[in-house]
């Protein structure tokens, strides 16, 4: 299936909805109605999961959130009411995963305005990025989202809240992981001669994390270039930066 | 190039307030013409910077952070009410160590001295507007 594309399993939703009105009737009493129901639309909840990808979160974890949606949906849907369960289902599941991002990547306690800001400049920037031919500066970024330079300050440390993926996770729609685009063999190895008061911390490091202060601090890379080759967004590479940079120190403070 | 009026601000010598001189960074480099990733990145130098200072052997009780938002660079002068010679005595560790790799890939320019007595870092990082950013 393509991005973007509805789930060819689906057919007519109308049609298919209908057709199943009986199999909701029995659902609550009759646990295999119920099996039925969740294995005919699972691939709804992986279509919508897929929508959010790409955005920091590992897509097993998303299907995982859009699954409880669907569950819901089928425990709650009321087939009498006229309502196609298609429809009540993506707003349930879309609902979950909205929630999910909300709540459930950050860190730490952020206000949810930020949580929002941080998240809609993480979508905006690679598109201003491709029109300036440049990152966009603080300002420029404030004036295209209509908010206050003090609102993108103040989103810049709610971004480094938000947690990053495992090196396992997918990257999209695709069966790749970041750790397949970074290829077997790892230059970055290179560091540890050079770093080497910190070489155990480095070599401890997922590959991902190191590839990541390989190519900022010794290729010279900025972010945002580091984003386009791991195939990541900027700000998720300077999370990476940070809690790496952390890692680092903490390592070192806990040798001196 | 027009230069604008710095931001002074002292704060205690204790990691909870690097929040606070990011902010502040953040703040300043905001009206000038530096993209997001460098701001980011200078964000990260002082976040360094700072937390290096408090590793200096001698007692501070307090960071001094002075900003100026000049249109061709940001440029952040850091400095601690630490004893007298406690920067040089830690100097050949500190300045090959990984914080200061760290500081020095991240802004165009720093450099670590002392300053009245008290040791200081000072780090640059070129606008848009300089024409080498």
């Amino acid at each position: 299936m393509t991005p973007g594309s509805l789930p060819r399993e689906q057919g007519d939703p109308s049609a298919e909805d209908d057709a199943l009105l009986p199999l909701f009737r029995r659902a609550a009493t009759d646990p295999s109605a119920r099996d039925e129901l969740v294995a005919r639309y699972l691939p709804l909840a992986e279509y919508l999961a897929r929508r959010f990808s790409g955005r920091g979160e590992a897509m097993d974890d998303l299907v995982q959130v859009a699954s409880m949606g669907l569950l819901h949906s089928i425990d709650r849907f009321d087939p009498d009411r006229g309502v196609r369960f298609t429809t009540y289902a993506s707003a349930t599941i879309v609902g979950e995963l909205k929630r999910h991002f909300r709540d459930k990547g950050w860190a730490v306690r952020i206000p949810r305005r930020m949580q929002e800001l941080s998240l809609e400049m993480n979508r905006v920037m690679p598109q201003m990025a491709q029109t300036l031919g440049r990152m966009p500066t603080i300002s420029e970024l404030a004036a295209h989202l209509e908010v206050g330079v003090d609102e993108v300050v103040e989103a810049m440390d709610a971004a480094q809240a938000y947690s990053t993926t495992s090196l396992d996770a997918p990257v999209g729609e695709g069966e790749l992981t970041p750790g397949d685009l970074l290829g077997e063999d790892d230059p970055s190895l290179a560091m540890l001669d050079e770093w080497s008061d910190v070489a155990p911390a480095l070599a401890s490091l997922p590959a991902r994390e190191r590839r990541v202060l390989y190519l900022r601090f010794y290729e010279g890379k900025t972010q945002s270039e580091i984003a386009a080759d791991i195939g990541v967004s900027q700000m998720h590479v300077s999370r990476i930066l940070s809690q790496t940079i952390e890692k680092l120190r903490a390592a070192t403070r806990d040798r001196h | 190039m027009s230069e604008r009026v710095p931001i002074v601000l002292e704060l205690p010598a204790d990691p909870r307030f690097l929040l606070v001189a990011r902010s502040v960074v953040a703040g300043a480099a905001a009206g000038l013409e530096l993209p997001y990733d460098a701001v980011d990145d200078v964000r990260v130098a002082v976040n360094e910077a700072i937390s290096l200072l408090l590793t200096l052997p001698g007692r501070s009780t307090r960071i001094e952070l002075v900003v100026h938002p000049d249109v061709d660079a940001l440029r952040i002068h850091l400095s601690t009410d630490g004893a007298v010679g406690s920067w040089a005595t830690g100097e050949a560790r500190i300045l090959g160590g990984l914080a200061w790799r760290i500081i020095t890939h991240l802004v165009d320019e720093a450099v670590a001295g002392t300053e009245d007595g008290r040791p200081s870092i000072s780090l640059m990082r070129r606008t848009l507007a300089s024409g080498s950013p």
